[in-house]
């Protein structure tokens, strides 16, 4: 039911909107996006696809037009999927967009924009716009739908910001329909969104680095364009090794010397296995990580406020000691299951996998300072 | 009906309320016609309505099924009124309004109560036929809350609920024992400027003959703000006489499971006279007690309920008993008493100088070892005032760790025996009922969090002088550059099996030092002679660190030490070393050693994290 773009109404109809948008208010701008992509048949996209650059082009000259006019600066931004996968595969000309200047600012998503997402890969957008005026922001949906939070706690959401900042985008944002907003995720918004403008505040706030997967709410994934699939949840097979990209944006060497690393901590969650009766090796960066730095805590009917956590799983937590700190950017956890117990035919899966890290406001500064 | 005896008052019966108290207390399985529960009732009643006070009553409500603990273990000491009605309501009180001193307890981990049923000057606050009433002898008040207590007093007894009878009620429907408690000393006073508080009574305003007056021994000046001049001599047999009576009447009126014979004041400790009268002060206490023993068998027979002796005495060895001039050892061989409440005996205040301090490692050898083989028991008594900024009194993990020490020593029981004990308001949080738990359980204790604690002053005081003899050093103590400051600590914990069962989750060391720079100054720490080293230290500074409504202080640093498990204490006895092997010399000054602690934390299971997942 969606419009056609090759049409020429719907083009001109759109155009009007923005048009009006541009130059009957004082606007700074325009943001220009779509809720689905692409924008006709995947059959016409490669026709589709000048046709929009160009309803740009046009755009950027009634911009310009209403910036003389009001003497007021009329940016167009346009939101996109972050992989550059997606935009042939969608029809977006980007490189043309942003060569040609007709746009100000591209705001990065996720493929599926709705969904908490902290490993855009905006490295190609950031790229194609250096040595240009172009802005690179980066979105992340909201959607986290996990047992203790259907919201990305602030630990969370600093962790994206960083990422993306960490790539180079010049600026963070969030996509959240006002419909699925919930009052536990605004009670504290002001201290949440306080740092989010921020790399340099961000590199000493607490993170949760977590690794994409798919909220249990929406079993299908974006609207069929190719691009990132989430990660997780994968299987464990005896003997064939799970290797799961782990971005972060900490300089956990540099914060380690100021004494300021007060915890890293690398935890999988591991569904359906037994540790008394499974072996298993994990990994980081080809490190094997030593069982003398490893805590396991059982969810077995595991009973939080919310209900029984994640019924079945096992946390491997690992207290990363400095020798073992996950560097910036990409990362690699090898997960190997080495043994695995001959008395049961379940499939073990790797359902969470995440590195937290929590810093000292001072080498010598605890939280709590005191008990009494 | 047999073993159900009832007290009912006309009313209820008039009302015809019984009916639907019957029913809805006992229950479905007896519930029975009416006609039948009448002709029951008939054959019950008579003998019941026309029992003594003692009533009878106390027993008259369903009995709970769940057991009541073999012999007092866990208890709590409430100077009733505080923390509770008499002060916090206005008047008129319903009798629930003073019961929530013992409802407050039902099924929180605590089996006994000692209630107040005196103050310091002589008054009490029950309905006694042979001692002052609070406020019987004031005609003018000077104080609003011990005018609304006497007024609630009053008015209680008035409408027949005297304090004393519906606490004994409830306790024993609640199956709590019962046990009132009151002061053996008491102190006189000037009637131009204490009357109007009615705290004391014409007993003691009356006789100043009585009071022990000066004393020139060198010790007096120890005793603390309680043990003043004002004080009424035992040695007279009218002062005798007439706390007799009281302890007679909460033995023979009330339906009590016996009484605590408190020998301290508020917690404070010295003798009854003068000094150089103990000699002889000792043997008249004996005897009083041997009296009272008397009234309490005597008791036990009229009432078919068990009358118990418990004293309050110093923990220590015997020689800190004889400073006072109580014969411990006579009243246990004797079977004079039927336990012994040991609390420290450190406490004292005047306003010149105080010695305040959480004290959590009571000696109780020689109790213990003198009531092995007897049917006396030893409760350890916790006076849980810790004095620091963000906690006045002891936290869970550090009360906790007292009833611990106290077990591991052999102790019978423990308890709170601050007279209001509220650390978080009152009434009680979860947080107190989570503390009370586990204190009669010394297997439940044994992987309860913990904080042992160097016995250390509250905030403020300093060079304490006690009555009573202190082996071991008392925090805050200066540190000399290159002279170890050594220091006892003694945990209750078997590290070594709970750690080999992966439930050992941290082990820690603080040691709080004030004045010090650790770029500058160096200072070392070890434990059972292994220095500890810098790499499991984190170094927290407090200087002006801020915190909500007030600054950390003293200034200085946490040397937070995070124990591996070849350095954890062992059980028992352990002694920490503080060094300073460099002082800065450009900062003149003293650096001190404010607090050390011992933190413990376990897990649930080796697998079981308390917050294990964080979305």
């Amino acid at each position: 039911m969606r419009l056609n773009f090759i049409f020429p109404e719907v083009r001109e109809e759109r155009l009007r909107i923005y048009e009006e948008l541009l130059s009957r208010y004082e606007t700074d701008g325009i943001e220009v996006h779509t809720e689905v992509v692409p924008i006709c048949k995947f059959s016409q996209v490669s026709q589709c696809a000048p046709l929009l650059t160009q309803w740009f082009r046009e755009l950027k000259k009634i911009a310009e037009k209403a910036e003389k006019k009001q003497a007021r600066r009329k940016r167009i931004y346009a939101r996109i999927p972050a992989n550059p996968q997606s935009w042939d595969a969608v029809g977006f000309e980007v490189d043309t967009w942003i060569s040609e200047g007709l746009v100000d600012g591209l705001i990065c998503a996720s493929t599926d924009p709705e969904v908490f997402d902290q490993d855009l890969e905006i490295s190609k957008a950031v790229s194609l716009t250096k040595s240009t005026s172009c802005r690179i922001l980066a979105e992340s949906g909201t959607s986290l739908v996990k047992r203790r939070d259907a919201k990305p706690t602030a630990k969370l959401l600093w962790a994206a910001a960083a990422n993306g900042y960490h790539q180079g985008a010049a600026g963070f944002g969030l996509h959240d329909m006002v419909r699925s907003q919930e009052l536990t995720f605004l009670k504290d918004m002001y201290d949440v969104l306080r740092p989010l403008g921020s790399p340099e505040l961000l590199a000493g706030v607490d993170k949760i680095y977590h690794v994409r997967d798919q909220p249990r709410s929406q079993k299908t994934f974006g609207s069929g364009v190719p691009g990132v699939r989430p990660v997780l949840p994968q299987s464990l097979e005896e003997g064939k090794p799970q290797k799961i990209p782990l971005r972060i944006a900490d300089d956990l060497q540099h914060m380690n010397s100021l004494g300021r690393v007060k915890v890293v901590k690398l935890r999988l969650r591991l569904v359906n296995l037994e540790p008394s009766r499974n072996q298993l090796k994990i990994e980081l960066n080809d490190k094997t990580l030593p069982d003398d730095l490893l805590n396991i805590t059982d969810l077995n009917y595991r009973f939080v406020k919310e209900g029984v956590a994640y019924q079945g799983s096992q946390i491997y937590e690992y207290r990363l000691a400095p020798d073992f700190y996950p560097k910036p950017g990409r990362n690699w956890v090898k997960v190997t299951l080495l043994n695995k117990d001959p008395d049961v035919d379940i499939t073990f899966q790797i359902g969470d996998l995440d590195c937290s890290i929590e810093y000292r406001l001072h080498r010598h500064f605890e939280r709590h300072p005191i008990k009494y | 009906m047999s073993g159900i005896r009832l007290s009912i008052d006309n009313e209820f019966i008039r009302k015809e309320k019984w009916f639907e108290w019957f029913v809805d207390n006992l229950g479905p399985r007896t519930k029975m016609k009416r006609r039948n529960f009448l002709q029951t009732l008939s054959l019950a009643v008579p003998g019941s309505i026309v029992a003594p006070v003692v009533s009878v009553s106390a027993t008259k409500h369903h009995q709970k099924t769940s057991k009541q603990s073999k012999e007092p273990t866990v208890f709590s000491y409430d100077d009733g009124r505080h923390a509770s009605g008499l002060y916090q309501f206005a008047p008129p009180l319903e009798a629930s309004d003073l019961t929530y001193a013992v409802d407050q307890l039902v099924d929180s981990g605590v089996d006994t109560l000692l209630y107040s049923a005196g103050l310091e000057g002589g008054a009490v606050q029950y309905g006694s036929q042979v001692a002052q009433k609070w406020g019987d002898n004031v005609d003018v008040w000077v104080h609003p809350i011990f005018y609304r207590a006497s007024r609630n007093l009053k008015q209680l007894i008035a409408d027949g609920n005297d304090p004393m009878r519906i606490l004994a009620e409830r306790c024993h429907q609640e199956n709590i024992w019962f046990l009132p408690t009151c002061p053996v000393c008491i102190i006189g006073g000037d009637p131009k400027v204490e009357r109007g508080y009615g705290r004391k009574s014409d007993f003691v305003f009356d006789n100043p003959q009585f009071y022990v007056g000066e004393d020139s021994a060198s010790q007096a000046k120890f005793l603390g703000r309680m043990f003043s001049s004002k004080r009424l001599n035992f040695l007279h047999p009218e002062v005798r006489k007439e706390r007799f009576l009281i302890f007679e009447e909460l033995l023979t009126r009330y339906a009590s499971d016996g009484i605590e014979v408190d020998l301290s004041l508020d917690n404070e400790f010295g003798p009854f006279c003068r000094f150089d009268e103990v000699g002889e002060l000792a043997p008249i206490l004996t005897q009083w007690i041997r009296e009272l023993k008397k009234v309490a068998k005597k008791a036990e027979k009229t009432q078919g309920r068990r009358k118990r002796l418990y004293v309050r005495i110093p923990s220590g060895p015997s020689s800190m008993w004889k400073i006072p001039g109580f014969e411990v050892e006579t009243w246990v061989t004797e079977n004079l008493v039927d336990g012994l409440i040991c609390i420290s005996p450190y406490k004292k205040e005047t306003p010149q100088n105080a010695l305040l301090m959480l004290d959590q490692d009571l000696d109780l050898s020689a109790a213990v070892k003198l009531t092995r083989g007897t049917g006396c028991r030893v409760l350890a008594g916790f006076t849980t005032f810790l004095g620091r900024q963000l906690e006045p009194n002891a936290t869970p993990p550090m009360t906790h760790a007292a009833a611990a020490l106290s077990y591991d020593q052999g102790a019978d029981g423990f308890g709170v025996c601050s007279g209001a004990w509220s650390p978080n308001g009152w009434p009680w949080t979860p947080t107190e009922y989570a503390t009370l738990r586990s204190l009669g359980h010394p297997e439940l204790l044994a992987t309860e969090d913990k904080m042992y604690k160097v016995r250390s002053l509250a905030m403020g005081k300093r060079d304490p002088e006690p009555l009573f003899p202190i082996k071991d050093p008392i925090l805050p103590i200066s540190l000399s550059e290159g002279e170890p400051l050594i220091l006892p600590l003694r945990v209750a914990d078997d590290l070594p099996k709970w750690h080999g069962l992966g439930r050992v989750k941290s082990v820690s060391i603080q040691v709080k030092v004030s004045a010090i720079e650790p770029s500058l100054d160096k200072i070392e720490v070890s434990l059972n002679d292994f220095i500890l080293p810098d790499s499991i230290r984190q170094e927290i500074d407090a200087h002006f660190r801020t915190l909500k409504n007030f600054a950390v202080s003293p200034y200085g640093y946490i040397m937070d030490y995070h124990l591996p498990p070849e350095h954890y204490p062992k059980k028992g006895k352990n002694h920490i070393a503080i060094t300073l092997t460099r002082k800065d010399p450009k900062l003149k000054g003293t650096i001190e050693v404010f607090d050390v602690d011992c933190s413990i934390e376990y897990r649930l299971h080796r697998h079981f994290e308390e917050s294990p997942i964080e979305y």
